[in-house]
């Protein structure tokens, strides 16, 4: 079985990190395989978004199997100067995917949407990851905000809106509801922990809009690909949620 | 690659399995326990090649500990050979009580303890756990506990109470000189982990005393198997964590 991970970071975490570098990264998605991962960098998830974001080009453009991905700030939040110009750029620079941590900058969830950041977004069809978790805030879990992924979710609906955090427990609850009703939400199934989970959203979903993060370089990336590789799921499912389902989006 | 690695990553295990956490009673009121049957539990027991586990109740808040254990009397009558019942004890009530419910429980084929204080509103290092352990260390009987809460209270109680099988039941390394300075303490993979664990687990405490926790039916079995198999352990040490260290505790204690 292959992987395509889509939460790895690189660079220098405020604290100490197994890895830093693109390559030491690279091996170890080898001795897990895991193929490709979407990768960001420890500096746009931590402090800078923008200017972490550059140094995540710089530091992974000679391998292909990492896929960039940017964090971004709300539209008209003082940090650029034109947002649809840097999206735009981004796109153009091969990013992929863009991150939305709004409780890292402690800017509300319905913010980005009513600035207008989603708009831009959906204009140019990039699919965006929803983090709620505040690094080092301790080991969170159940933080999403709900309400303001609801609008997003209603308002724009050609675009997937994938939501991962560090342990859904009690608001799988709350996922099951999303997955049923909206088509465009997707759901990072390494986020829940929870007996037979994977299976019982493969239920609900036939295994389209799971997919699969590690949290590398923190989390030991056998918890979340073990809930794959055991599941009481065909292969032909397993492989969607591994690998194919990020994958349609990204290529 | 080694072999146990490659299998699992075909989502193979071929070797039996010996779990020394879970549970049973089909309801958690943190979220909706899929697939909850007993039926069902053992279906996937078979599924993985899961020989025996130790299960305790779900319902580890405490309500209605007396009708979760006697659910689980029945189960564990009813699969004699893959259940080993650990009772649900509820910190909150009077010693009597707590006492009443252990013999009535052992009477009935339940092999050991399982302690939860932290979600029970209670403190990990508190005269009732003592209690606990003075009165099952006349039984022989072992005691999983969820926390030990501090090193210097577990190493406390084994001095103290000598004929218990302690589990610490979710991994941590500050009980690790514990762990290896005494014969009859065993600590469970089971816990949240960060990269590298596994890896520094067996290097700092002795292998025949970590022992494989699913934590079914709480956490999905691919969660904690998955850090073994896929580590960069040896092959034998993954079979004694997985099988043979359960097996050898069932052996002694239950």
């Amino acid at each position: 079985m292959e992987f395509f991970d889509i939460k790895a970071g690189i660079g220098v975490f405020s604290k100490p990190t197994i890895y830093t570098e693109a390559e030491e990264l690279l091996k170890i998605m080898e001795n897990f395989s895991i193929k490709k991962s979407i990768v960001y960098h420890s500096l746009s998830k931590e402090m800078s978004p923008f200017e972490g974001n550059e140094m995540l080009l710089r530091k992974i453009k000679n391998y292909k199997n990492l896929i960039p991905s940017f964090f971004l700030l709300p539209k008209n939040s003082g940090d650029i100067e034109n947002f649809e110009k840097y999206i735009e750029k981004a796109k153009n620079k091969g990013v992929k995917i863009f991150w939305i941590t709004y409780n890292t900058f402690k800017i509300p969830l319905s913010h980005y949407l009513y600035s207008g950041t989603f708009e831009i977004l959906n204009e140019f069809k990039i699919p965006v990851i929803i983090d709620p978790n505040i690094p080092y805030s301790g080991l969170q879990a159940d933080s999403g905000d709900w309400q303001g992924i609801r609008l997003i979710c209603e308002k724009y609906t050609d675009f997937p809106v994938i939501f991962t955090e560090f342990r859904t427990r009690f608001h799988i609850r709350i996922v099951i509801d999303f997955l049923k009703n909206y088509k465009n939400f997707y759901y990072d199934i390494g986020s829940c922990w929870n007996y037979k989970v994977v299976e019982k959203l493969v239920e609900i979903t036939d295994g389209e809009n799971l997919v699969i993060g590690t949290n590398l370089p923190f989390s030991e990336p056998g918890q979340s690909l073990g809930m794959i590789l055991i599941s009481d799921i065909p292969e032909n499912i397993k492989r969607k949620i591994a690998y194919e389902n990020i994958e349609k989006w990204i290529t | 690659m080694d072999n146990l690695k490659k299998k699992f990553l075909k989502g193979v295990i071929d070797f039996e399995l010996y779990d020394i956490h879970a549970h049973i009673g089909g309801y958690n009121r943190d979220y909706p326990v899929f697939y909850n049957g007993t039926e069902e539990i053992i279906k996937e027991m078979n599924r993985l090649n899961i020989k025996k586990a130790i299960v305790m109740p779900l319902g580890v808040y405490g309500g209605e500990w007396f009708y979760q254990n006697e659910k689980l009397i029945n189960d564990c009558s009813k699969y004699p050979d893959r259940f080993i019942g650990f009772c649900l004890i509820n910190l909150n009530y009077p010693e009597k009580e707590i006492e009443k419910e252990i013999t009535r429980c052992r009477k009935e084929g339940i092999k050991g303890i399982k302690l939860i204080a932290a979600y029970q509103n209670c403190q990990d290092v508190d005269k009732k756990t003592e209690f606990v352990c003075e009165y099952v260390n006349h039984y022989k009987m072992p005691i999983l506990n969820h926390s030990w809460g501090t090193p210097e209270f577990l190493e406390k109680m084994v001095k103290r109470y000598t004929s218990i099988g302690y589990i610490c039941g979710h991994f941590s390394f500050i009980y690790k000189n514990i762990v290896n300075n005494y014969d009859n303490v065993y600590i469970c993979t089971c816990n949240y982990l960060e990269f590298g664990t596994i890896e520094r687990m067996v290097r700092e405490i002795r292998n025949d005393r970590i022992c494989w926790g699913s934590d079914f039916s709480d956490l999905h079995f691919g969660f904690t198997l998955g850090p073994v198999l896929l580590s960069s352990i040896p092959d034998e040490i993954k079979i004694k964590i997985l099988s043979e260290n359960t097996k050898n505790f069932i052996e002694k204690f239950c």
